[in-house]
């Protein structure tokens, strides 16, 4: 008689709490050592849900370089990835994912599609004429306004304003955005709805369709009074002049460290026309208080003031509070501005909410059906181990989503589909398992002899098969990136995850739990775990072929 | 039940369906590529009031899009699919815009935009590339690998090379099936189709290597030394397990066709008949291709047949 499996009971227990607990709490953060967790958002369970779950916009970017040259370097990829950030987030639309994918491409996703919109949800109905009037107090007075309800109004705001900033990034025009949700406030009370801007694809599209723009000005501060960091003291007294000198006449900036104290610079060097205006400028502005100013797409990078006149045009920059990695971030900014990549849209995919939402909620009832289908299989073919097996296969099922969940993984339709093969995947390990297990007691061997050599002789089996679908998987993974859609990469890594765990619920969570019920009085009756004839005194070297039986 | 006997019947009807497929795929339209491999714009565009199909062909060709693919999808809704639109960088309307005013002015309609997904050409040829190395590359990390995990027994590479030739007879298979019923489903070759494949690839090799494994193990027992009796007993052995595997896969297949969304119904498609094709050559291929190369008689199939099965 075997004792009960106590520990390994209690981690099943544990872990399968742990993970259900975090399914079932919507959001949550922990934070641990200084170390902040915070998981989960407005979704079913709480998963990250991909656009073609949630809808939005899926933008993919390519660099397009000149002839004749090789790939984009990381630096120039750092540089275009700032550019679009700053770009796409200065327009104000609700969390936008902007990540590099693969050597030269851009992934841009925005969670609405179309034309930029405001969806306001009032807890009480309005009436349409008192938005409007709103609407027309802000300049917008031909906007679009669709409801159906009177309690969530659907706005199109094409060419939403966004913010302007000065150089010190203070707010000189505050974005429209929050005009609109003042007026709105002051009108109908500042708790009385939910405010959301989405869309705003095509307006994103025209941003980052643009070259980005170095230009190097004088910066005179017109007010005599300066502060302490010898700024100017009101920003508003700065004057910016033009001196003729942009991205194009900058020959090259790098980080670099200072010859004699190893502080972090940024060295840049000019060509010739540039080195021409450069000495002009700094011999004018040496040991005053007018500074050079760099700004990329209009907005303030850095300026610092000239020392002494700089001839033959190469120059360091250097700071007080220069790091490492703030000299490289400025260095790719510069440099980004000067050697400008062009961006060629390659792939542009929109799905609408409501569509994502069905086929969300479409996949999740075919998900639960077909579990049911097999949950049902396994139980009326391998009666008591496969009811078990149903327990160890619901307790993956948590497994698997709890991961998706926390790790976080963007769960998409390729995603989903993968889940459930998985599934499958699962269910084969229990099968090879339980026909081992049957073979075993056909030889006449007692049901907890028959549960090890079954674990024991499905084992290689089990891992070989396994261990072919993780190959598969990571070459998907590999080139999924290049396939160019975010599918395939989906479904490789979902795969991944759910074939490890099946592999921990078979032989782990299945495995736990039969030898629990084998020291039930269950296990000692054949007819609940097996619905073969029992033929004893057979060798059990030999195997009996169906002929012959 | 001898399996081993039957191999050259197998093997024959096999080789039909392949060519059957084969003839189908390369016949004129032999598949049906989706954006990923030509390129073009697709959108699914839905009307406030029944709108004909021919009335949205005519208003979509005044909006000089007369190529354009019109798919009926829904009572009130059409996917169309278009050359790549182009976009713009300034102010103006973007191509897309301009046909979704166009169709709302000439036809007196409300359209909504539910999708939209457009791909440049020159990335298309790169995606078939792509493809191809995946695939290939896939299939060469298996064999390796297969060859390793045999190393114990004699001719270990045979395994590998006989688990990779029931892949591509898989592949071959479901590509071709698919190609058939593209005919008259209108079914398209797309990103998903690939996954499917990938899928298909791995539960073939998933199902040939649990056979193989058995065949090793009844070997290592040094009971059984034909090798023909040793593949055959270890058929039989895993049948159970093979059929019920399948068995619990179409189940959820089959639950996501009929319950799930319809995007994804080509992917569907694929790994349906992949699994029933993947099941068939781990029970009725790749086995026996192992003992035909033992057997030599590679040339023999055809003239010297049938191949009596040798009893023990």
């Amino acid at each position: 008689m075997r004792r009960f499996p106590l520990r390994s009971f209690i981690f099943i227990l544990l872990i399968t709490s742990v993970c259900l607990s975090s399914l079932l709490a919507q959001e949550f953060s922990i934070e641990l050592a200084g170390i902040k967790f915070e998981r989960g958002e407005d979704s079913p369970l709480g998963l990250r849900l991909g656009l073609d779950l949630e809808g939005g916009s899926h933008l993919v970017y390519k660099t397009k370089m000149p002839e004749n040259s090789e790939m984009p370097s990381d630096e120039q990829m750092e540089g275009i990835l700032n550019i679009i950030e700053r770009r796409v987030n200065a327009f104000g639309v609700s969390e936008p994912n902007i990540q590099r994918m693969g050597p030269e491409r851009i992934l841009i996703q925005l969670p609405g599609v179309g034309v930029t919109k405001a969806i306001i949800e009032f807890q009480e109905t309005i009436d349409v004429e008192d938005l409007n009037s709103v609407m027309t107090d802000v300049g917008r007075q031909t906007s679009i306004i669709e409801t159906e309800d009177y309690l969530s109004f659907t706005i199109e705001l094409p060419s939403l304003k966004p913010a302007v900033f000065d150089t010190y990034g203070n707010v000189v025009v505050p974005p429209e955005r929050d005009n609109i949700k003042n007026a709105l406030d002051a009108a109908f009370g500042p708790d009385s709805m939910n405010f959301t801007i989405t869309g705003g694809v095509e307006e994103a599209k025209r941003l980052i369709g643009q070259t980005a723009q170095l230009e190097i000005k004088e910066r005179i501060c017109t007010n005599d009074f300066l502060d302490i960091t010898q700024q100017c003291s009101d920003p508003a007294y700065n004057v910016d002049n033009d001196l003729g000198l942009t991205g194009e006449d900058l020959a090259l900036a790098y980080a670099g460290t200072h010859p004699t104290t190893g502080m972090p610079v940024i060295n840049i060097e000019f060509n010739s026309e540039g080195a021409r205006i450069f000495s002009e400028h700094t011999t004018r502005i040496a040991g005053t208080n007018n500074r050079t100013a760099f700004f990329l797409d209009e907005e303030l990078i850095i300026d610092p003031i000239a020392v002494q006149a700089i001839s033959g045009g190469k120059a360091y920059i250097q700071g007080p509070d220069f790091t490492p990695e703030s000299v490289r971030t400025i260095a790719i900014q510069l440099e980004s501005g000067r050697l400008p990549i062009p961006l060629i849209l390659i792939q542009e995919k929109e799905v609408d909410a409501t569509l994502g939402a069905d086929s969300l909620k479409r996949s999740f009832s075919a998900g639960l059906i077909g579990l049911a289908l097999v949950l049902l299989f396994m139980a009326a073919y391998y009666r008591l181990p496969g009811i078990v097996a149903c327990v160890a296969l619901i307790i993956y099922g948590v497994l698997v989503l709890s991961v998706l969940k926390l790790w976080p993984i963007t769960l998409t339709l390729g995603g989903i589909a993968a889940f459930i093969l998985s599934i499958g995947m699962a269910v084969d390990a229990n099968i090879l398992i339980f026909e081992r297990m049957k073979e075993e007691l056909r030889s006449g061997r007692s049901f907890i002899a028959s549960l090890d050599t079954g674990f024991n002789r499905a084992w290689p089996a089990i891992r070989d098969s396994n261990v072919s679908t993780f190959i598969t998987c990571a070459i998907l993974f590999w080139f999924g990136t290049r396939l160019g859609t975010g599918v395939v990469t989906g479904f490789a890594f979902t795969l991944f995850i759910g074939v490890s765990i099946s592999m921990f619920s078979a032989l782990v969570v299945t495995r736990s739990l039969l030898k629990i019920v084998a020291i039930t009085p269950l296990g000692r009756m054949p007819s609940v775990y097996t619905n073969l004839k029992l033929e004893s005194n057979q060798d059990p070297r030999t195997r009996p072929t169906r002929d012959r039986r | 039940m001898n399996f081993v006997g039957k191999r050259h019947w197998f093997i024959i009807s096999s080789l039909l369906v392949i060519a059957i497929g084969l003839i189908s795929l390369f016949m004129p339209n032999g598949l049906n590529p989706g954006l990923e491999f030509t390129g073009g714009s697709s959108m699914t565009l839905e009307f406030d009031r029944q709108v004909a199909q021919d009335e949205l062909r005519i208003s979509l060709a005044e909006l000089e899009h007369p190529d354009a693919v019109i798919q009926r999808v829904g009572e009130d809704s059409y996917f169309v699919r278009t050359v790549t639109l182009s976009e713009t960088s300034s102010g103006e309307t973007s191509e897309r815009e301009k046909i979704l005013q166009g169709l709302q002015d000439k036809l007196d309609v409300n359209v909504r935009n539910v999708d939209y997904f457009s791909i440049s050409p020159s990335i298309a040829t790169e995606t078939v590339r792509n493809a191809i190395i995946i695939v290939g590359t896939s299939a060469i990390a298996i064999l390796f690998y297969i060859t390793w995990a045999f190393r114990r027994i004699p001719s270990p590479f045979r395994y590998g090379f006989a688990a990779i030739l029931a892949l591509i007879h898989d592949v071959l298979i479901v590509v071709g099936l698919f190609s058939i019923l593209g005919r008259f489903f209108g079914l398209e070759v797309n990103a998903m189709f690939i996954a499917g494949i990938l899928t298909i690839i791995g539960y073939s090799v998933h199902d040939t290597i649990v056979v193989f494994d058995r065949i090793r193990e009844t070997l290592g027992r040094n009971v059984i030394r034909d090798l023909d009796v040793a593949i055959n007993v270890s058929i039989e052995d895993t049948l159970a397990r093979s059929l019920n595997t399948s068995l619990t896969m179409l189940f959820t297949i089959l639950a996501l066709m009929l319950f799930g969304g319809s995007t994804i119904v080509d992917f569907l498609v694929v790994l349906l008949i992949g699994i029933v094709v993947g099941t068939y050559s781990s029970i009725c291929i790749a086995s026996q291709i192992l003992l035909v190369w033992e057997n030599e008689e590679m040339g023999k199939i055809f003239r010297k047949f049938p191949i009596p099965f040798v009893s023990r």
